[in-house]
């Protein structure tokens, strides 16, 4: 029996139940940190681990608990959050309340992840919807819209009624209707817009007229057996609007949540706004000497050409090797990364849906 | 073979075996599919909305320009009509240039049928308001008609056509509704007609017809075969290789020259789709720039660049090809290993043609140029001009056997070869005489002037009617006497004998002092072609080395000039000869004949003296080995104006069995046993 205002403690070195629901016998630390059966608890153990080490190996929990809270300051246990935090985020797309510390530095923490360019609600900071679906569209994914909340981390299914008009406004989704559904796609899916089905439609009824006659003479000419030959119906079929099977445009290699999670240090926002800036309003392309130097004026510790290399692997821009005869001075050459063949890549290109 | 494509490194645009992912740049390909259809569309229901439009498609090399052609020609099949435009190097584009590429291709076979077929057939269904989708019903069912019915029921045709459109040629829209219906020869002869080409005497005469399309006809021509491809296959004019009118000495006149033939196009047609093709660097560096307002909102109604392929559609790509190897060993990814895939998919800048390349290497046993360290073309001198040696020979005679095939199918058309490509090869040649300087004029009779006042003019004279010879020639006599020129004709085309006042003519431009009479060896010819279409590769970068980067048009003119030494060739050597030489060895009599049966290698000296001998014909025939007695003639006349046929031809019989006759206007020189 405990006494009363004693405190519980769990002597680790014997053998005893789990106090939560678990029903497996405990065997030390390490069976300690196994049991979860939740499992939520095991990135900010994992992250725990990492901050202190020392303390875990060499005294006992409860000394050591005892001794961290004495000596961290708010700005450790900060530090200490967000890194569970971080964890958690480019684990799960979302980290929860829990996650975020206690609940007197869970307001910086929020603060700082928002800063980092993390979405917070009241309850949890996550991985921006609009970030988590583009990627999910660069994937080849269609998402059927009453299905979206399932798929994005930390998202509720009235939000995705906000989020949906907001998605396809910025031109990170389109909406398109399968079957019964709307479902979200690729801006870069090929789209049959309605003034070509208006116009198939259109040609489907000329050629349905033009069926009528056939068969009218087809019946007058009944008795004489005769018929239309496979060709010439072959060539009539071929010339209708057929549609085309186009295959999604979206990259092969799965991207990890990190790589497309934004950052402060991430200068993707910083690109694609001088990518804007100074592409050429028919074609979409950008000269890359000139990119470079905008973005070297604005910050000359950039190394624009990797910046630009890491986003065309992340799929966000098109770059596109020189097809001019001597066009590139060789300052300009300079300042363009190589490509395949070692053929300086000079225009650059947004690609259409890029993570906004 | 099955492989075929593998080799092809650039597409060909008429090439019925096509590889395509529909998905890659579908976006392009359906803004010219929506055109065409509303071209149509409007033609058929609103002719007064009817305009021409324009498209400019910018891509770098290799992305698949030539390739969309291909897959739009496959699409589209019947429902529209494709030209395929390549300007020339040095000469400018006219609408007589247009129009004759435009029905050259009306013979092209699309999808299995002529394009003039489907033209035809879709415009007598929409004449007879009947069944539109079927042409090849309809022309069967007028090809079962009695000549006589057939004839007015094209007559019919032609009025209700004419009450539509009141502007059109009515002897063009006759003569194009009568192809599909008449016999090969028939055929042949209407479509030179309607190409502006200049028909012999029996050509017009099969086709009821008392005189060639005039000089000045050819912007009508278009105007009505635009017209009258709308109303079933609208005309796409797709003209390739823009970055071709990019030169570095005259930019702004072959380019403001191209602006206003497109300008005159959109203007002055209705129903045209006018597709643009170039790399995008010079297109937008280059080329729109130099356009003045006007030629830009005719030029420029609608700007789309093409894309490269993402890494998922190069692992389609691959699939698709794969797919289409003889009997590969192992599935993808075979010939490659898997690693070598994830490569060459995360390549920035990697092109499909770039992937192509690394197919056939891989394919070959080879190691893959792209994967391997990489040695920037240019850097090295020596390795770009060993990557290159390994190249150029290959390209060179491919392009030799092509410009001979032309030339093969010209003859058999009773034709000259086509006069723009031609002077643009003698210029392309030209250009590597160090003291040579000519720029192409635009005129149709003298084709080629000196730049800066000195050096020689030069008339093609390919026409095969002997009053358009005449007309060519009574040009080039009207030259100033004083100016030296070059009248150039091809051998294998003699004039005919029976052709007196063309004869006449041409012995007054031989007895000009100034003027030499220049006969084109057919080997000769076909390297003029195959230069001018090499040097063309070259500036698109069409021309890859063995890793599949382009050779640079620099390097490949070096290895033209240390190899074919174009300065050698012979017409450029008379081209490159001062008149006073000319005219001191002319009468000296020690200069040999320009005028070689064969083709001269380019090393060997065609200005050797003729053998000593009694007989003048007895030499010169010692020389040219066989020819006709015209031929001899003139020869002979070179060196002694006073000569006569009869001279010569009892010279010949004097020779007796040193001289073996074929019929009465042929000899053979025979060694004496």
């Amino acid at each position: 029996m405990r006494k009363p205002g004693s405190v519980k403690r769990f002597d680790f070195r014997r053998r005893s139940k789990c106090p939560k629901s678990c029903t497996e016998e405990l065997h030390g630390g390490a069976a300690r940190r196994r049991c979860d059966p939740s499992g939520r608890n095991r990135t900010a153990q994992r992250a725990n681990r990492l901050a202190v080490p020392a303390l875990r190996s060499t005294m006992r929990p409860d000394m050591a608990a005892k001794k961290g809270k004495a000596k961290k300051s708010a700005e450790e246990q900060v530090a200490e959050a967000l890194v569970t935090a971080r964890a958690a985020l480019v684990e799960n797309g979302v980290a929860t309340a829990k996650q975020l510390g206690s609940p007197a530095i869970r307001a910086k923490v929020q603060e700082q992840l928002q800063r980092e360019g993390f979405e917070a609600t009241a309850k949890l900071v996550r991985v921006p919807l609009a970030t988590q679906t583009a990627q999910l569209l660069s994937q080849g994914e269609r998402i059927p819209v009453s299905r979206l909340h399932q798929r994005l981390a930390g998202c509720t299914k009235k939000e995705t009624t906000a989020l949906v008009p907001l998605l396809v406004s910025s031109k990170v989704a389109v909406q398109v209707l399968r079957g019964k559904e709307l479902v979200l796609v690729a801006p870069t899916d090929p789209l049959t817009d309605a003034a070509t089905i208006a116009a198939a439609k259109k040609q489907f009824k000329n050629f349905v007229g033009e069926l009528k006659k056939v068969e009218k003479w087809l019946a007058d000419a009944s008795k004489k057996k005769v018929g239309v030959l496979s060709e010439d119906w072959a060539e009539a079929l071929g010339a209708l609007p057929l549609p085309e099977l186009h295959t999604s445009s979206a990259p092969e290699t799965r991207q990890s949540s990190q790589e497309i999670a934004p950052s402060t240090d991430d200068p993707w926002h910083h690109l694609k706004g001088i990518l804007v800036a100074l592409s050429d309003e028919d074609t979409g392309l950008a000269s890359v000497p000139a990119v470079v130097r905008r973005l070297r004026e604005e910050g000359p510790e950039v190394d624009a050409a990797q910046a630009l290399l890491t986003a065309h692997r992340r799929g966000l821009v098109e770059l596109r090797p020189e097809g001019g005869f001597g066009r590139l001075s060789p300052e300009d050459a300079a300042l363009c990364p190589k490509g395949a063949g070692e053929s300086p890549l000079s225009w650059v290109r947004l690609v259409e849906g890029a993570a906004s | 073979m099955k492989e075929t494509f593998l080799g092809a490194v650039h597409a060909d645009p008429w090439s019925e075996l096509l590889l395509d992912l529909p998905a890659l740049n579908a976006q392009a390909s359906d803004s010219v599919e929506q055109t065409v259809l509303r071209l149509r569309e409007f033609a058929r229901r609103d002719p007064g909305q009817l305009r021409s439009e324009s498209l400019v498609l910018l891509g770098p090399p290799g992305t698949g320009k030539t390739h969309l052609f291909a897959r739009l020609r496959k699409k589209l099949g019947p429902r529209a009509v494709f030209v395929h435009i390549r300007p020339l190097l040095h000469a400018g584009m006219s609408t007589a240039f247009v129009l004759k590429q435009a029905v050259e291709q009306l013979s092209r076979t699309s999808g299995g049928r002529f394009q003039a077929d489907a033209l035809v057939g879709s415009l007598i269904g929409l004449a007879q308001s009947a069944l539109v989708s079927f042409p090849t019903a309809h022309l069967d069912e007028w090809r079962s008609l009695t000549p006589e019915a057939r004839k007015q029921q094209i007559e019919e045709t032609v009025d209700a056509l004419l009450e539509r459109f009141p502007d059109l040629d009515d002897s063009f829209v006759e003569r194009l509704l009568q192809v599909p219906f008449v016999s090969p020869r028939e055929r042949r002869a209407l479509l030179a007609w309607l190409a502006g080409h200049d028909c012999d005497p029996s050509q017009l005469e099969r086709i009821g017809a008392s005189a060639s399309l005039p000089e000045d006809g050819a912007l009508r021509a278009l105007q009505t075969l635009g017209t009258m491809a709308a109303l079933g296959a609208p005309l796409v004019l797709v003209f390739d290789q823009l970055e071709n009118l990019v030169q570095r000495d005259q930019v702004e006149e072959r380019i403001t020259q191209y602006g206003n033939l497109i300008a005159e196009l959109v203007d002055s047609t209705r129903g045209l789709l006018i597709v643009q093709m170039a790399l995008d660097s010079e297109w937008e560096v280059g080329i729109e720039p130099r356009f003045n307002l006007s030629q830009r909102s005719r030029a420029v109604m609608k700007k789309a660049s093409l894309s490269l392929p993402t890494p998922a559609q190069s692992n389609e790509l691959l699939t698709l090809w794969h797919a289409a190897l003889d009997a590969p060993a192992a599935p993808l990814p075979w010939p490659f290993t898997r690693e070598q895939v994830d490569q060459l998919l995360q390549l920035p800048g990697l092109t499909p043609r770039m992937l192509l390349t690394a197919l056939r290497e891989a394919r070959e046993g080879q190691s893959i140029g792209l994967l391997e360290q990489p040695t920037p073309v240019g850097s090295s001198p020596e390795a770009s001009l060993v990557s290159a040696g390994e190249v150029l020979p290959e390209e060179w005679h491919a392009r030799l056997v092509s410009a001979h095939h032309s030339i093969d199918s010209a003859e058999a058309r009773r034709g000259g070869l086509d006069s723009e490509r031609l002077c643009d090869g003698i210029l392309s040649a030209a250009s590597f005489a160090p003291d040579l300087r000519l720029r192409a004029t635009q005129k149709k009779y003298i084709q080629i002037t000196p730049r800066e006042g000195q050096g020689r003019w030069v008339a093609l004279v390919n026409q095969p009617h002997p009053s358009s010879i005449g007309a060519a020639l009574r040009r080039a006599l009207q030259q100033p006497p004083h100016l030296p020129g070059l009248v150039v004709r091809e051998q294998w085309c003699p004039i005919s004998p029976t052709a007196g006042a063309t004869l006449e003519l041409q012995d007054e431009v031989l007895r000009r002092p100034h003027v030499t009479w220049f006969e084109l060896g057919r080997e000769q010819a076909a390297q003029l072609l195959a230069l001018d279409d090499l040097l063309q590769a070259a500036r698109s970068a069409d021309i890859m080395d063995s890793a599949g980067r382009p050779l640079s048009e620099e390097l490949v003119r070096s290895y033209v000039r240390e190899e074919l030494h174009p300065e050698r060739w012979e017409l450029i050597r008379e081209l490159a000869l001062t008149p006073p030489e000319t005219r001191r060895q002319d009468e000296e009599g020690e200069r040999g004949s320009v005028l070689e049966a064969t083709a001269t290698p380019p090393s060997v000296s065609a200005h050797e003296p003729p053998p000593a001998g009694d007989s003048t014909v007895e030499s010169i025939l010692l020389r040219l080995r066989i020819a006709s007695v015209d031929r001899l003639i003139r020869e002979v006349r070179r060196l002694r104006g006073t000569a006569t046929r009869h001279e010569v031809v009892e010279q010949l019989e004097g020779l007796g069995s040193r001289v073996a006759w074929y019929g009465r206007n042929l000899v053979e020189w025979k060694e004496a046993s």
